[in-house]
């Protein structure tokens, strides 16, 4: 073991040492300034190495030889160690990054550098409250000076004011001290803590300790006290700033960690408070923040009010040490490596304002990263934020800490706006004008269709066919090649690897952290998946998806035979469903770097959702399904303004969820608890095979508690073994407030009603052969979230609020969203945005369907979900066809394609009457067992309104038909092609399932019913080839045979004995009816349903839309409001802290 | 005016906080335990008659370790600034200072000897007296302040001061890593003999490790104030 | 030593308005360097004992009776090092100040607010 002195040492002989080399020796002197580092990290290294895996007993060094309290002592320690090694790999990466801007400013610099980590490294270690202090001011200073050192005029004023405000606060810190030195008569932490824990707080005493605490609310940049720090990030050189916004924050952190003993619980409840409302504020504010720098220091001093929050609230509630080292190292890491990495980037990126970063167009390697260190900061699994965020609400549901979760998630949710709203900025630069150009209003402006008063519904009204065409497809792959690379900061190897490896590092952090939640887990294998696949990018395209098919195809054959019931039946459907859409995507000729990893994993992730047992894993699934159809949805075009709107309403979803599992959590832990199976809890991480986990009770106690109440005969008999949301059936006397907060995960998911208004630019704005995916797979996913919850939480014992049922208010929400939508898709000119609407509503459906909580009703539910996966897989592929040829997704552009594309005529053809319900195809059958439902259910009006939304669906089905593929040809397609084959093989796939369906229903059918029936006793049963309900019964196939025969027969009639017709040239103004040549917007098609339009308007306002954008609006300005407190006076935010100290004394009376 | 109403509200509520820290303490009647510890044992376990310097060299000495470093990052800074953007602004200086007079140039080469003289043997007698590295390192410093005045266009050389502050910088850290590796710890003294109470040559090591704070501290001081006055390079 | 310690605080009193309504940046940092002082003279005020002599062992203050004779060192040898680093601070501040008037010629600290919001 090399003695921990040696980093003190060797710091500051190379700091000491270093100015000696003239610029004459500055290779030699860079090499001793990184082997200087390296060393520094090597001994960190080791022993953290030596902690972790040999012996944690920590390791006291005596200055001086003497003992303390005579002298000073250092402790290198297992948390020590554990901040001093990432802080040390921090320094040399940094180090390394910074180089060649230390090189410029001179040899000084690279000393400054070293002072730096020696004074963090000083922090982290000592035990003597006056040498803390002495580290401090090393830090401080050594960080002025860096940042004021290359004399720009933003780093002065920053490192100016920084400096003021530093000052102010060590001398409070220094005059506590002393008189802490005169009430102790000592100057060692450890004793002086011993010695004051039991000495009545008189005024002094507290003032002493308050001067102390308050001078670390400072450096810990607080609410407000934090303009000087923002200044800091905004001004300084990125390089530096990385340093002191990941590494110092990380030092000081650690110093009030020691120092909390001395503060005593008075002072803890200030400290919270202040420590989540620095997280909301900051987070809101960011939402109005255009600089990248500035953006990336509110959310720096965000995560760090969360940190000390936990921090506190972990001490005020006595939570289990393990836990809280988990939590805090899960968080405080996740933010440590993102920060440190994003503020390198911003340094290669070398712009200033966020608008500015579209630069990063064309650079894929520096958009992945960017990606990886937004997603992780953002806290999206698999990174360590994820597993820390969820083991923190889960801990603070065990405390009944509720208010508390609702902050945090709110602030996590600002910051995933204003974080992913930047990287769509990043990724996809600017969106045409097509789009408005307006932040986040968009959300009223292009997804409103019809009723907006700008023309035609916005997309690609005027884009020429060519144009479209060469652009589209490959956005992010492609760009690379066309478009111009646009000039960034020069930047060395030097400066990349740093970032990479923090972003790699970060990845594999997740996974350690996770494993301590769960155990070694199969829960990677997508992702493991997505990586293999992203690593054989250099393959040709066709090749990726032929790979990609075989993992799908490999992976079924490994889950589905062990798999029953619901998963089974998932299971089948995304897999399947999956792969055979996938197939469509073959037909790719550009690279699509990332395209195939992220449907893998977005379906794999998918097929997690279905198997897991465990809630954790549930939500992580959910979480990554979201995560990568977020960024298969980004691929899109012009989808930026949809993604945002997409991952901002899933996560909304997702946290509303979490705080539903952690209200079940906490009821069943107390049941646990109640019941006397306390000893469950630790035997549950036994059962996660897990031995360390046994102190993380957030999750491993879960299934625990599940097992154990599970066993006690509560839940239901029905899937066994148990399905993922289990625990919920637990939630006892929180049951209707998860029902509800789980639910509107779900309704977001499903894009109910009043939240659906995500749905239409996402599964329009993907590119045309991500959309089938998206929208008729994904989409599922909500629906067997609303099957789980129903499972555990509404058969039995439905919640209420008083005499209303929770379970029929979804109903309603269901059968409203298929109204609405269908009646807004009817009134659209672009048909991906037809089927998206289309497709809301048909969740709607199923969503309707399963609220029954009905034998019937579930069948047809699940019956539904596979007919809609099929008819909406299938009518987007063909429309992806149409739209690949035509370069338009606008209908009244089109038409009279029925010769040049006869194949996807068929497609659309066969899939709007399935869609239509119209025999003899399987659509049908979905009619009949919902209705059958609703009526066996009494559920009269809920009929009358889904009966009268389906017979408008026939409105936009007829359109489908007749705008594309009837009337005239244009001349401009006049020598369009057929669909690419790829398109077409699993087109006509899913043709084959439905007439297969159709033909044969009960083979499905029965099998649906055997899933349903252990849960629910069945209604249905069988005769022969005919389904028998109470109220009626149907035979697809005797229906098909004779449908069959009829088409038969009339086909072979109008061959015979039909004469010929006459063929229409289009100029023939008489028959076609239309003048040719004619601007669009007098086609005949276009504003089909006007009509219809004008008797309907007050129903149509988007008024779901306006309430949203409202939202975001309220939400903008008053960030625009609260910002304005940061005048960018060092006076005064000299003034805010004192203002701020002696407020914060006062109220809290000294903390005593 | 608001915000000068609200500083005078605030101020005074933090006076009173200071007031509150005044009315609870009382002054001492005795040493404190570890005072008294200190003045106890300190001559027979360092040798130095000074206590002050003993527990500013040995006992605390990490703290004047960092604290030679502070000055050290006071000095770079300094350097980093005023030299970079002396670039820029070079034309501002280029009057000709007037020429001190003959007396003070006179008498400034006279005192020049004494001062550095006097700043040396305080810090050689910095275990002995109420003296040390610091204060004879400024003292020295003052002595080229001096300098400085008189003569406007005098430098220092400057390769040969920062040699001094480097070496005696890393000595001072080797000699700190002698005590852990000979004695006791980091910064322990004792693995020089501590020599007779009382004399020059006694106590250890810390009139060595004050002979280096004080070359670094007046370099140090030194180069400041040359960069302050904006005539190097 | 009361008194001084009194002193010491009007000191810092004094030093912290002149931070909080001097707009001038060398008042400033003079605000901070009186606040410094103020500050180290409350610190030795702390130590001092009544008629007691400074902790230096020689002939004057035998070593055994020395407990019973001199002021409490640690303040003293805790100031050193406080003066030492207000010192630091305070030279970096000025060639702050320094660099800023270079830019903007301008003293007033108002004056950069290129930082903000």
């Amino acid at each position: 073991m090399i003695q921990p002195i040696y980093i003190i040492v060797i710091a500051l002989g190379g700091a000491f040492l270093l100015p000696l080399f003239g610029e004459s020796a500055r290779r030699t002197a860079n090499v001793l300034f990184l082997a200087a580092l390296a060393f520094i990290a090597l001994i960190s290294g080791e022993w953290l190495y030596r902690f972790l895996f040999i012996d944690d007993t920590p390791h006291q060094i005596f200055t001086a030889g003497l003992k303390p309290p005579l002298s000073i002592n250092l402790l290198m320690g297992k948390e020590e160690a554990l901040f001093l090694f990432p802080i040390h790999i921090l320094a040399l990466l940094g180090g390394l990054y910074a180089l060649s801007h230390l090189d410029e400013m001179g040899i000084k610099s690279k000393a400054l550098f070293l002072t730096l980590v020696l004074g963090l490294s000083g922090l982290i270690m000592t035990r003597d409250i006056f040498n803390l202090f002495i580290f401090l001011e090393i830090t401080s200073i050594s960080s002025y000076a860096l940042i004021g050192m290359d004399t720009r005029l933003k780093s002065l004023s920053a490192g100016f004011k920084y400096a003021v405000i530093g000052s102010i606060s060590s001398t409070f810190l220094l005059l506590g001290i002393i008189f802490l030195y005169s009430a102790s008569s000592t100057l060692n932490l450890d004793v002086m803590i011993s010695a004051l824990s039991g000495a009545a707080r008189t005024p002094l005493l507290s003032v002493a300790i308050f001067l102390v605490f308050f001078t670390f609310f400072i450096e810990m940049k607080q609410f407000p006290v934090n303009g000087w720090a923002l200044d800091v990030y905004e001004g300084t050189n990125p390089g530096v700033t990385a340093m002191i916004a990941a590494g110092s924050t990380g030092a000081l952190f650690f110093a009030v960690y020691k120092l909390l003993p001395l503060f005593g619980s008075g002072l803890m409840m200030t400290l919270a408070v202040s420590g989540i409302t620095t997280f909301v504020v900051s987070n809101l504010i960011g939402l109005k923040q255009r600089a990248a720098t500035r953006l990336l220091g509110y959310s720096s001093i965000a995560q760090m009010g969360l940190l000390l929050a936990i921090l506190a609230i972990g001490n005020m509630t006595r939570m289990d040490r393990q836990t809280l080292y988990f939590i805090i190292g899960a968080l405080f890491f996740n933010h440590f490596i993102a920060k440190g990495a994003l503020y390198w980037l911003a340094g290669i990126v070398g712009r200033d304002s966020i608008d500015e970063w579209k630069v990063l167009k064309g650079r894929t390697w520096h958009k992945i990263l960017f990606g990886l260190l937004l997603l992780s900061l953002a806290g999206f699994p698999p990174f360590p934020g994820f597993w820390g965020k969820w083991s923190l609400v889960m801990n603070l549901a065990d405390a009944k800490m509720f208010v508390w979760i609702a902050f945090i998630l709110l602030g996590s949710l600002l910051e995933v706006v204003y974080l992913m709203r930047w990287f769509g900025i990043a990724v996809k630069g600017d969106v045409t004008a097509d789009e408005s150009t307006s932040e986040w209003k968009e959300i009223s402006g292009s997804y409103g269709g019809y009723l907006d008063e700008d023309g035609p519904a916005g997309g690609y009204s005027d884009e020429g066919a060519g144009g479209g065409q060469a652009d589209r497809g490959d956005a992010a792959g492609a760009a690379g090649a066309t478009a111009e690379r646009s000039p960034l900061r020069e930047s060395s190897a030097a400066m990349e690897i740093p970032p990479w490896v923090f972003a790699l590092a970060s990845i594999g952090l997740g996974y350690i952290f996770s494993t301590k939640l769960t155990g070694p887990m199969p829960a990677f294998l997508p992702l493991v998946a997505a990586a293999v696949l992203f690593a054989l990018d250099w393959l040709p395209v066709k090749a990726k998806g032929l790979v990609a098919l075989a993992m799908i195809a490999w992976y079924a054959y490994r889950v589905i035979p062990g798999s029953e019931g619901l998963p089974l039946f998932f299971n089948a459907l995304f897999l399947g469903g999956g792969f055979v859409l996938l197939m469509g995507m073959l037909f790719r000729t550009a690279r699509s770097t990332g395209l195939f990893p992220l449907t893998v994993l977005m379906i794999g992730s998918m097929s997690l959702l279905a198997t897991t047992q465990s809630m954790l894993i549930f939500f992580f699934a959910w979480e990554l399904m979201t995560v990568s159809s977020y960024l298969l949805i980004i691929r899109g075009r012009l989808s930026r303004n949809a993604a945002l709107v997409y991952i901002v309403f899933s996560q909304a979803g997702a946290f509303s969820m979490l705080a539903g599992f952690a209200a079940a959590h906490s009821a069943a832990s107390l049941a646990a608890g109640v019941s006397g199976a306390a000893g469950a809890v630790s035997g549950g991480a036994g059962v996660s095979g897990a031995a360390t986990a046994s102190g993380i009770s957030g999750a491993a106690g879960i299934s625990a508690a599940g097992a154990a109440a599970g066993a006690a005969g509560l839940s239901n008999p029905s899937v066994s073994p148990a399905w993922a949301l289990s625990e919920l059936s637990h939630a006892g006397i929180y049951s209707s407030i998860v029902f509800i907060l789980v639910s509107i995960g779900f309704l977001i998911k499903t894009a109910s009603f009043g939240l659906h208004i995500w749905a239409p630019g996402a599964y329009a704005e993907s590119e045309d052969d991500v959309s089938p995916l998206i929208s008729a797979v994904l989409s599922k996913a909500g629906i067997l979230g609303f099957l789980a919850l129903f499972l555990y939480m509404g058969l039995n014992n439905p919640p209420h609020i008083g005499s209303l049922s929770l379970s029929a208010v979804i109903g309603w929400i269901g059968v409203l969203t298929a109204l609405f939508a269908t009646i807004f898709a009817v009134f659209q000119e672009d048909a991906k945005k037809l089927l998206a609407y289309s497709s809301v509503g048909q969740v709607g459906y199923i969503v309707l369907a399963a609220a029954m909580m009905s034998h019937l009703g579930w069948v047809a539910a699940l019956w539904h979900s596979v007919l809609h996966l099929l008819f909406k897989g299938l009518l987007f592929l063909a429309i992806a066809g149409v739209v690949y040829r035509t370069g338009t997704r606008n209908m009244y552009r089109m038409g009279g394609l029925i010769k040049r594309m006869p194949f996807s005529f068929v497609s659309v053809l066969i899939g709007i009457i399935a869609l239509a319900g119209v025999p003899p195809l399987a659509g049908f059958g979905s009619k009949w067992l919902i209705y059958e439902a609703l009526i066996e259910k009494g559920w009269y009006l809920q009929a009358a309104v889904a009966f009268f939304a389906s017979t408008i669906a026939f409105l936009y089905c007829y359109r489908l038909i007749h705008s594309i593929f009837l009337g005239m040809p244009k001349p401009r397609y006049k020598n369009i092609k057929e669909a690419p084959a790829w398109l077409l093989i699993p087109q006509y796939i899913l043709v084959l399932t439905i007439f297969g369906l159709s033909a044969f229903p009960l083979t499905l059918l029965k099998r649906l019913s055997a899933i349903v029936s252990p849960i629910i006793p069945a209604t249905l049963n069988w005769h022969g080839f005919t389904a028998v309900s109470s109220l009626g019964y149907w035979n697809g196939t005797a229906v098909m045979i004779v449908v069959m025969a009829i088409f038969i027969i009339m086909l072979l009639y109008l061959l015979l004995f039909t004469a010929k017709p006459q063929k229409v040239k289009p100029f023939n103004i008489v028959y076609a009816a239309e003048r040719p040549e004619s601007p669009e917007t007098t086609h005949y098609a276009y504003n089909f349903f006007t009509p219809y339009g004008r008797a309907m308007g007050p129903i149509l306002k988007p008024l779901a839309k306006r309430f949203w954008s409202a939202v975001s609006e309220w939400s903008h300005s008053i960030a625009a409001s609260v910002r304005h407190i940061y005048t960018g006076d060092g006076q005064t935010y000299a003034l805010y802290i004192f203002i701020v100290g002696v407020l914060i004394y006062f109220i809290s009376a000294g903390g005593r | 005016m608001i915000k000068r109403i609200l500083s005078i509200i605030v101020i005074s509520l933090f006076a009173y906080m200071l007031y509150l820290l005044v009315s609870g303490w009382e002054p001492g009647k005795e040493l404190n335990s570890l005072a008294a510890n200190y003045v106890g044992r300190e001559p027979a376990e360092l040798g130095a008659p000074n206590v002050v310097t003993a527990i500013v060299v040995t006992y605390r000495g990490l703290d004047t370790l960092g604290e030679v470093t502070v000055l050290f990052l006071a000095a770079s800074g300094v350097g980093l600034f005023l030299h970079l953007s002396g670039k820029s602004g070079k034309n501002d200086r280029a009057k000709k200072k007037r020429e001190a007079s003959e007396i003070l140039r006179t008498g400034a080469t006279m005192l020049l000897a004494p001062i550095v003289m006097f700043g040396t043997y305080i810090f050689i007698n910095g275990h002995l007296s109420p003296g040390g590295g610091f204060q004879g390192g400024a003292v020295i410093a003052s002595g080229l302040l001096l300098l400085f005045v008189t003569f406007p266009s005098y430098r220092t050389k400057y390769s040969a001061l920062s040699a001094v502050e480097s070496f005696s910088g890393a000595f001072y850290v080797i000699v700190g890593l002698f005590g852990f590796l000979l004695a006791g710890g980091f910064l322990d003294n004792r693995f020089l003999p501590l020599g007779s109470y009382g004399q020059v040559l006694s106590a250890g090591a810390i009139p060595v490790i004050y002979t280096l704070i004080g070359l670094k501290v007046g370099t140090e001081l030194t180069g400041i104030l040359e960069h302050m006055k904006g005539s190097s390079e | 030593m009361v008194s001084v310690l009194i002193l010491g605080f009007i000191l810092i009193v004094i030093g912290f308005w002149g931070i909080l309504v001097k707009k001038n940046m060398i008042k400033i940092v003079l605000g901070i360097a009186i606040s410094e002082t103020g500050l180290q003279l409350s610190m030795i005020s702390i130590g001092y004992i009544y008629h007691r002599t400074a902790p230096i062992l020689n002939d004057a203050v035998p070593r055994s009776s020395a407990v019973k004779m001199v002021v409490d060192p640690v303040p003293q040898a805790l100031v050193l090092t406080a003066i030492v680093i207000g010192v630091a601070v305070n030279a970096l501040l000025l060639s702050y100040v320094i660099s800023l008037y270079k830019h903007k010629k301008s003293l007033n600290i108002s004056d950069y607010k290129e930082l903000k919001w």
